[in-house]
């Protein structure tokens, strides 16, 4: 009977001390990974092959849709859906790939900066600047008119335009983390500059990087997208998100779902995201509310 | 003070010195220039000759010099598809842009900066909730797409303003509504928590305990020391808005630089686009030394360190 008791409290302590992340943002979240992943499995249609004696088929629940197409179809008569879902992938690979890129190279330099001070800092404090006070948008219209438009260029401005972000963050929890007496000690036990800033810096930075790279995905998302929808971004016929708000403009007046469905997504996942964000800072790290 | 600005104007020269460069590096990728210009078939004789003319043979430091020089006298070269100077098709377009902006700019404040005080100062209440569902949903958003279902609600079926183009007063709603309304989202939300944090405070306690207004005791003690980050960020808004107008004036065809550069790109017209992103650039800088100087003036302890 105690035994019993004991574990019913075990039990108990695990599902009530945990603060779940909020159900519907996580379904939704859940869903965009599961289409990324296995995309090419759960499409009904081919995603760039049309049927031109479907085009522009409403969603199901208006008149003239067809049960086949849920979604409708575009002016060339591709699913909607099946686009879609293609789209997930090429979303998800360029956004984590850039926030990737972007908070590793971030928190190296703001490292860096911060741990050496003088004139290391100095050096990576105007290059923020810079990089800050440089249009991010209009590199990635130049990069698309000197190399072409590419899934690669994405990932470069996402870069270019999120890295100050990490890089400052990084370097204000580095001033901080130096003075710490742990520091010291390590410095009296002999070891170098290298093994303090992996070993004894570098982990207690980890909460907080990853804080703002959950809080910037859903940018990475949004950033995306717009590139495409400006043809520098992911080049038609992959079926980018963004793409595929801009395939729909010509037919705006007539079939509203090619533009307005792309975009519904966009905004669910791109929301959901951000509120998972919220969620990690706050179990992470509450401190960081002004991120 | 004399100071503090002379090193805010050197900060945005190097910005500006670092642009160039980068603008400088892309175009030069390109491969080479003469190549696209004169096409496959020309003879070498003719390549070099117009080489050595555009000064494409010299060390490229001389090269990147020339540009920069070329650049302050305004000197882009000639749009290939106009024919004319490039920097003159980009200043054409220049009001419009600001125009754009300007205006998003104000209506940005203008709805974020109220609903952001009174959301912290009626914490928990309907307006709170309402302002915070406001601004999920608003980050969330893409821009141009909010603008496209504006567009199809406003334009299409209601028919009370033009989808596009500029011109009269309700060609400017909906684009400076879709601009204005996406950085209002981020305003109201700094807003709010800055505020949060300053009516925490003794001397806004003290404020109340004198039997100040209510009215005074927000706007004028508290807000006024809660709006110094907001200021900060209002600048870099502006820059953010600089972003964001691209695609905004691609989707209502709004006749700015932002979708004359985005033209320039698909017809291939580098000059116009190298003229554009520097021109651009320059107005970030500008709008980055305007909120450097305003910031000192608002905060002296900033001027002295």
């Amino acid at each position: 009977m105690g035994a019993l008791l004991e574990s019913a409290f075990a039990i108990r302590r695990f599902w009530g001390d945990r603060r779940w992340p909020p159900p519907f943002p996580l379904l939704i979240v859940v869903l965009f990974l599961f289409s990324a992943i296995f995309g090419p499995l759960l499409a009904p249609h081919s995603p760039t092959e049309g049927t031109l004696a479907k085009r522009l088929l409403p969603p199901v629940g208006l008149d003239g849709a067809e049960a086949d197409y849920i979604l409708g179809t575009d002016g060339q008569g591709r699913d909607i859906l099946s686009r879609l879902i293609h789209g997930a992938r090429i979303t998800l690979l360029v956004s984590v790939a850039g926030i990737a890129v972007t908070s590793v190279l971030g928190t190296v330099i703001g490292l860096l900066a911060g741990f050496l001070g003088g004139w290391a800092d100095f050096i990576a404090m105007r290059v923020v600047d810079v990089s800050l006070s440089i249009p991010g948008m209009l590199i990635a219209v130049l990069l698309a008119a000197v190399f072409g438009a590419s899934a690669t260029n994405v990932t470069i401005v996402i870069v270019i335009v999120l890295w100050p972000d990490y890089a400052r963050l990084v370097r204000g929890e580095t001033l901080a983390l130096r003075e710490q007496d742990y520091v010291a000690l390590a410095r009296v036990a002999g070891c170098s500059n290298m093994t303090i800033m992996r070993r004894h810096i570098l982990p207690n930075l980890v909460p907080s990087v990853l804080v703002l790279a959950s809080l910037h995905v859903g940018l990475a998302i949004v950033l995306e997208a717009s590139l495409s929808f400006l043809g520098v971004g992911v080049p038609p016929p992959s079926s980018s998100w963004g793409l595929l708000i801009n395939e729909g403009r010509g037919v705006l007046e007539r079939a509203w779902w090619v533009s307005m469905l792309p975009g519904l997504v966009i905004a669910l996942t791109v929301i959901s995201l951000n509120m998972l964000g919220d969620w990690t800072r706050d179990r992470l790290d509450p401190t960081l509310r002004q991120l | 003070m004399g100071r503090y600005i002379a090193i805010a104007i050197l900060r945005g020269l190097l910005s500006l010195l670092f642009a160039s460069l980068v603008v400088f590096v892309l175009v030069r990728a390109t491969g080479d220039p003469v190549r696209i210009l004169m096409g496959t078939n020309a003879s070498p004789q003719d390549v070099a000759r117009v080489r050595a003319h555009l000064g494409l043979d010299r060390p490229l430091a001389e090269q990147y010099l020339r540009f920069v020089g070329n650049a302050l006298r305004g000197d882009f070269g000639r749009s290939i598809p106009f024919r004319r100077p490039a920097i003159d098709l980009v200043v054409e377009r220049l009001p419009a842009t600001v125009q754009l902006i300007g205006l998003s700019f104000v209506l940005s404040l203008a709805i974020a900066l109220p609903l952001g005080v009174y959301c912290a100062v009626y914490r928990g209440s309907a307006l709170d909730y309402a302002g915070r569902t406001f601004a999920a949903l608003g980050q969330a958003i893409p821009p141009f797409w909010f603008g496209l279902v504006l567009i199809l609600v406003c334009a299409v079926h209601l028919r009370l303003v033009p989808t596009c183009g500029r011109g009269t007063l309700a060609n400017l709603v909906l684009p400076t509504v879709t601009l204005g309304w996406y950085f209002a989202v981020a305003l109201m939300r700094l807003t709010r928590s800055s505020m949060l944090d300053v009516l925490g405070t003794e001397y806004v306690k003290l404020a109340h305990m004198k039997g100040l207004y209510e009215r005074q005791v927000i706007w004028k003690h508290a807000f006024r020391n809660a709006a110094l980050p907001v200021v900060t960020f209002a600048g870099l808004l502006l820059v953010a808005m600089i972003n964001a107008a691209v695609t905004v004036e691609v989707v209502f065809a709004w006749p700015g630089v932002g979708s004359l550069i985005v033209e320039s790109v698909v017809s291939r017209d580098f000059p116009t686009v190298q003229a554009g992103v520097m021109l651009i650039t320059a107005l970030y800088a500008l709008s980055g030394l305007v909120v450097d100087v305003m910031y000192g003036y608002l905060d002296p302890r900033i001027r002295v360190s």
